[in-house]
Order: C-alpha cells, then structure tokens, then sequence
C-alpha cells in the first residue's frame, strides 16, 4: 500500500483537496489551510525554495520536508507539479512509491497527467542519472569519517604515548639518582681500603680494583641516564658563553691524553688558525669532544693516530675527530646515535660502554642548533663530524 | 579584541567570517579563525557550540534551500571536521576522571561529526572516550564496552528512518551486557525532532547538544551513585 498524501492546491497553495491519505492521524478537511499548516515549523524556508521551484520550473521533485502529525514529525519526499491553475503535490515515505504514484495519478486523469508525467519523468530521469554521483559523494563521506576517527584515535595514543614517556623519564630520573650516592660510597670505601694497601693481600688489591672500576663504570651509567632523562623531558637549558674553540679543543685533548699515552695512540691537532670565538655551552660541548674522544682511543689499537680537525665554514664551525681503529660495519652505523645501541666491535683495551654517550652527544649538538654524523669504513677507521653555530642565540 | 562584554558578539561574528571563508573555500583563513580564537582563551566549547555546530547547520540550510551545491556542502563538512581535528591536541591532554564513554553511530548514518563533538566534550570532562565509527558491527561495540568497562553508551542517529536500527541495537546490548551500570544515552536531529521520540528506543537518556549530554549524565550517574 502507498504511504503518504496526495493534495491538490490551489494558487496561494491552499489545499484544495486530499486526494489521497494514508495516515491515519493527519486528521484534515478540505479547503482548512495551507501546504505550511501541515509542515513542520523548522522547514518554512525549505517549503519555500520548493514552491519557488514548481513555480518557476513546472516542476519539483524529492525533497525531503518533515511532516508534523499530533505528536510526531516524519520525513517525507515531496514532489510537485503544476497543473492548469491548481498544483498536483504528493509526498510519500519512500522514493520507490513514485513509479506507483505515477501510475495512479495516470488513471486518475489521464490528460492532465501526460503534462505531469513528461515533466516529472524527465526529472526523475535526471535524478536517475545523478545517482551515481550521490553514490561516489556517500563513499567518499564514509571514507572521510573513517579518516576522522583514525586521527582522532592517533591523536589520543600520541598523548597517552607522550605521558608514558614522561613516566619513563621521571621514573629513570628518580632510580639513577638515588643510585648515584650509594654508587658513590661504595667507590669512595674501596678507595679507603685500597690506601690501606701495607694489611691486603695482592688478590685483595686486585678484587678493590675491580670495585673501584665496576663502580666507576656503573657511576658513570647513572650520570648519563640522569642526562638522558633531563634531555628527554626537554630541560636541556644552554648556558651560552662565548669561548675561543680552537684553545677549547686543545684543552679537551690535554686531559685525554693519559688515556690515548697507555695505548701509545697520538692525538694530533694542527688548527690553521689560533682563535675562532664562538657561543656554546662549555660544560655540555666538552661532554661530546670527551665522548667522541674516549671511543676513538677505545676503539683504536695501539701506536695509531687521531687526528682532530676544526674548520672555520662561514656562519659554522666543524669539528672532526678521525681515527684509525675498527670502524663501524654498514648495517650498525644507522644505530650508533640510538640510546643503548653499542656496536659489535669490541674495544681494543678491555674499555665499558654504556650505549648512551652518542646519543647524548647527538642531543647536546642539536640543542646547539648543530649537526652530527659520522663516516666510517671497517678496518680504516672513523670520522666524526660536528658542527657549531658561531652565534647561537 | 575579545572581551567579557562584548563575547557573544566576538563569537558570533567568529562563526559568520569562518563560514564565509569556508564558502570562499579558503581553508586556511577558517583555520586561522579558529587558532587565534584559541589563543585569546576563547573555549574549545564554545568554538564547537557557537562556531562550527552553527556554521554546520548554516550549510545544511544553503544546501536544501539550493543556495550551494552538494559539492560545497561536502567540502564545507570535510573541512570542518579536519579543522576540529587540529584541535585534539588541546582536548586530549585533560586529566582523566576514570569514567569511560564509548561513543557510535548507528549503522549506514554518515553523519557522525555529531557525535564525534559530544565524545570530545566527554573527553574534555575528564572520560576516557571510544568512539567506534558507523561501521562498526553490534558485536564490535558490546566487546569495546566489556574491554573499557564503560559506563555510557552513546548512540547517534540524524536520519529518521535509523531510530528502529538504535532501537534494535539497544536490545542487541541489553540483552547481550552482564555489567549492571552502563547507562545508554542516544542523541541527534532524529531525536530532536520531537520530544518523546528517543522513549521508543528504551534508552536511558537523551541530550539535545553535548553540553547537555555532559550534565545529563553527570545527573543519572550522581543519583546511581
Ligand atoms: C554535514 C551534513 C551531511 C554530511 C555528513 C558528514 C559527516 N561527516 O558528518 C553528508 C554529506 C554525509 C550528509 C549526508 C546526508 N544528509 Co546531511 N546534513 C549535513 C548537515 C549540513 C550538517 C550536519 C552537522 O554536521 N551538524 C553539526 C552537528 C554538530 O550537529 P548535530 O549533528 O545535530 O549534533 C549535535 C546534536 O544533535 C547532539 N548529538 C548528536 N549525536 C548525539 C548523540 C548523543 C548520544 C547525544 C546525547 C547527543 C547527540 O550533539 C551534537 C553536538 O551538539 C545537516 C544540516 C543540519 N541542520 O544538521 C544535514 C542533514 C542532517 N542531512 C540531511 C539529509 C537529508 C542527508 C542525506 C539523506 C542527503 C542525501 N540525499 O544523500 C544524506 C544521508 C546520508 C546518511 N545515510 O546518513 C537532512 C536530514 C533531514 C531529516 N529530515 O532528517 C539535514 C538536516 C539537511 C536538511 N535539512 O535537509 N549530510
């Protein structure tokens, strides 16, 4: 059975007649009101531009205008046509009605409704023919919300991602220092007993030797996590100063030596100029030269050289440290900048590595607005690269 | 410069330029709009009440009275919501209050930025919020309401005809959830459109906007409590 109405109305579009009605609680007689009185408040305007369009066209068809009943308030495509004098309107609950209203509105009057049907098939051949658009149009909507809640759901997982990392990073803050001071005590008992030496037994000195170091080393571990977990929540804070680099360097190098004289490397630095005054922060730029310095004598044998190079490049200074050790295999030196990430080779001298100092030392360079990288080929050696602002702001 | 006196005002005007710029199909300015509105401490709220929730049904209107095309229509809305979702950022970091509200709408609806906006404002409040799109299967939302233990279930529906789907899928969870304390809550223009409409889908609340959807389930929360 069709759902819906069909009215005649006149000019003014009072309705004339209730041809058809198959609610049975629009209670209506004919000639009471017009097409509005039946129609929702909210869609006065929308009725508007629908009798605007039969007007002007001949011709309106599907629009959806809601229906007011006693209670309740239905959607129902409305289409409409003129008709000498009078306007034919119809609204139905579904659009597969209108083939059937076609049919009916044809027996009703059939001259007449020739006029309606040319008009109004033509339309609905258009809006036939308009469907594959919408089609595309409605994927492409459901697509578009699908990418909306990806984002949204992306969007919550970085946040709480973000969280866990403070988490993380306060957590490791608070474990490296509370272990610093017992790390600390134990290093500095063993180095009271080991001055002690005339009651120990040699294998004695040797066993506070290994506390000593393995002390020293873990001292050392806790001071570069506690460097990474102020580096990660962001609270690198440059103290700006503005030194001469080339003297900088020499001096770094002076206090590596002793390391480099027990593997008889040589340390050579031949600057072509004797100052190049630049803004760094002093403590945290000699933490890299020490870094990078430590691993070259590290991984180098011994009687070998590192060479250290400064270079004065327009607004930059770079720095470079080139050894002749082991190098790093291809597939390891994408890693060597990520925390905890030590390559296969093992040091010359028996040396620890704790896997964080390049990526603090990456972290340092880039709060200086700098860059690093590396070159390396196994069995020739390495060259690390730095470079500095001159004028950091 | 916008003030205590004169926000209502500043607000309305926000909505007036942003669609205006959408219409100029200038992405960039709406988006400008909204940003600088951020930062003169102008609520992410309001932005989605007085600015984009206007500006959305504005477009509605210009479409159905012919004013633009569908294409408009489709690019305003696309628009909009990529321009709310630059603001997830801001909405995500409040302090959580343990609740949990997993959000979707009814199968075959395509208007989902809706309720995409009363999830925010959950969000916003302090709830963990999980909104499952309207392709998601009834099965799929009883297992996402079991996993985070949720205490609201919003359902949303704009078109008429999709009330029996939220009616069916409100049996579908009642019948199928052991936990005793999710309350149901549907909203949307269906239910809108008249008063007592939302009462044939056996819900156990209705909101007309996320504001009140906020207060509304504070309310049955409180007195459950
Ligand atoms: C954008 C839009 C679309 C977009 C939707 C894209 C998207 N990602 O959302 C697209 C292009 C897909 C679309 C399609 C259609 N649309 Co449309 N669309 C609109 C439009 C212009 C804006 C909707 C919107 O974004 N509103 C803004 C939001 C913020 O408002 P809201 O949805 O009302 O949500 C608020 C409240 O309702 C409430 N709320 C919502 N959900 C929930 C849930 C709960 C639990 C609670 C408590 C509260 C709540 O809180 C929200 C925030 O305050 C409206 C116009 C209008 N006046 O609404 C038409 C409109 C809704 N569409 C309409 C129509 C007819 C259609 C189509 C049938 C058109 C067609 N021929 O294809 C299709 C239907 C597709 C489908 N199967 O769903 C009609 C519906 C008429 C009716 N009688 O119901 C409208 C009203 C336009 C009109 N007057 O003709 N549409």
């Amino acid at each position: 059975m069709l759902k819906g109405i069909v009215l005649v109305c006149n000019n003014d579009f009072k309705i004339e007649e209730f041809l058809y009605n198959s609610f049975r609680n629009l209670v209506f007689s004919r000639g009471d009101g017009s097409l509005y009185s039946i129609c929702d408040n909210e869609e006065k305007l929308k009725l508007d531009e629908f009798i605007k369009q039969i007007k002007n066209t001949g011709a309106a068809f599907n629009w959806e205008i809601n229906v007011s009943f006693k209670n309740l308030t239905k959607p129902l495509k409305f289409s409409g046509s003129k008709l000498d004098r009078n306007f034919f309107v119809f609204g139905l609950e579904t659009n597969n009605d209108v083939p059937f209203l076609y049919e009916e509105l044809m027996r009703i009057n059939n001259e007449q409704s020739n006029y309606i049907r040319q008009i109004l098939k033509n339309r609905f051949m258009n809006t036939q023919m308009e469907r594959p658009d919408e089609d595309v149009l409605n994927e492409l909507s459901q697509v578009n919300n699908q990418l909306a809640n990806v984002q949204r759901e992306l969007s919550k997982k970085n946040v709480e991602l973000n969280k866990l990392n403070q988490l993380k990073n306060h957590f490791l803050g608070m474990a490296a220092h509370d272990l610093r001071n017992p790390l600390g005590h134990i290093y500095n008992y063993a180095e009271l007993v080991e001055n002690d030496s005339d009651n120990l037994t040699d294998m004695q000195l040797q066993f506070i030797g290994v506390i000593k170091s393995q002390s020293l080393f873990m001292l050392n571990l806790v001071e570069e996590l506690l460097d990474v977990s102020s580096i990660e929540s962001g609270e690198v804070v440059l103290d700006l100063q503005g030194v001469n680099i080339v003297e900088f360097i020499r001096t770094n190098i002076h206090m590596n030596k002793h390391l480099a004289n027990k593997k008889s490397i040589k340390i050579n630095f031949n600057p072509s100029g004797r100052e190049i005054f630049i803004k760094i922060d002093q403590k945290k730029i000699d933490q890299v030269l020490n870094n990078l310095l430590t691993n070259a004598i590290k991984y180098s044998e011994q009687n070998t050289e590192i060479n250290v190079e400064v270079k004065d490049i327009d607004s930059l200074v770079q720095i470079c440290i080139r050894d002749q050790g082991l190098g790093i295999p291809d597939d390891e030196i994408n890693n060597i900048f990520k925390p905890f990430n030590t390559t296969s080779n093992v040091s010359t001298g028996g040396e620890q590595s704790t896997g964080l100092g390049l990526f603090i030392s990456k972290r340092i360079i880039e709060s200086h607005k700098g860059k690093i990288w590396v070159k390396s080929e196994v069995g020739k050696g390495s060259e690390f690269y730095f470079t500095l602002l001159k004028d950091l702001k | 410069m916008i003030t205590a006196d004169n926000y209502h005002e500043s607000l309305h005007n926000i909505q007036k330029d942003y669609l205006n710029a959408l219409l100029n199909k200038d992405r960039q300015s709406a988006e400008k709009l909204i940003t600088d509105s951020l930062n003169n401490n102008v609520p992410i709220k309001d932005i989605y009440l007085s600015v984009f929730q206007p500006a959305q049904w504005e477009i509605g209107r210009l479409w159905q009275t012919n004013k633009i095309t569908v294409a408009m229509e489709h690019y305003c809305t696309a628009a909009t919501q990529f321009i709310m979702s630059r603001l997830y950022d801001h909405i995500f970091s409040t302090e959580k209050n343990g609740l949990s509200l997993v959000a979707t709408s009814v199968s075959g609806e395509l208007h989902e930025l809706g309720i995409r906006m009363v999830s925010d404002f959950f969000e916003m409040e302090g709830w963990h919020t999980y909104y499952l799109g309207a392709n998601s299967t009834k099965e799929g939302i009883l297992d996402m309401i079991k996993e985070c233990n949720a205490d609201i279930l919003a359902i949303s529906a704009t078109m008429y005809y999709h009330i029996p789907h939220v009616q069916e899928l409100i049996t579908y969870i009642r019948q199928h959830n052991e936990s005793d304390k999710l309350k149901i809550m549907v909203g949307g223009k269906a239910f809108n459109m008249g008063k007592n409409l939302w009462k044939e889908t056996k819900a156990d609340i209705y909101a007309l906007d996320a504001q009140a959807a906020i207060e509304k389930s504070t309310e049955i929360l409180s007195v459950n409590n």
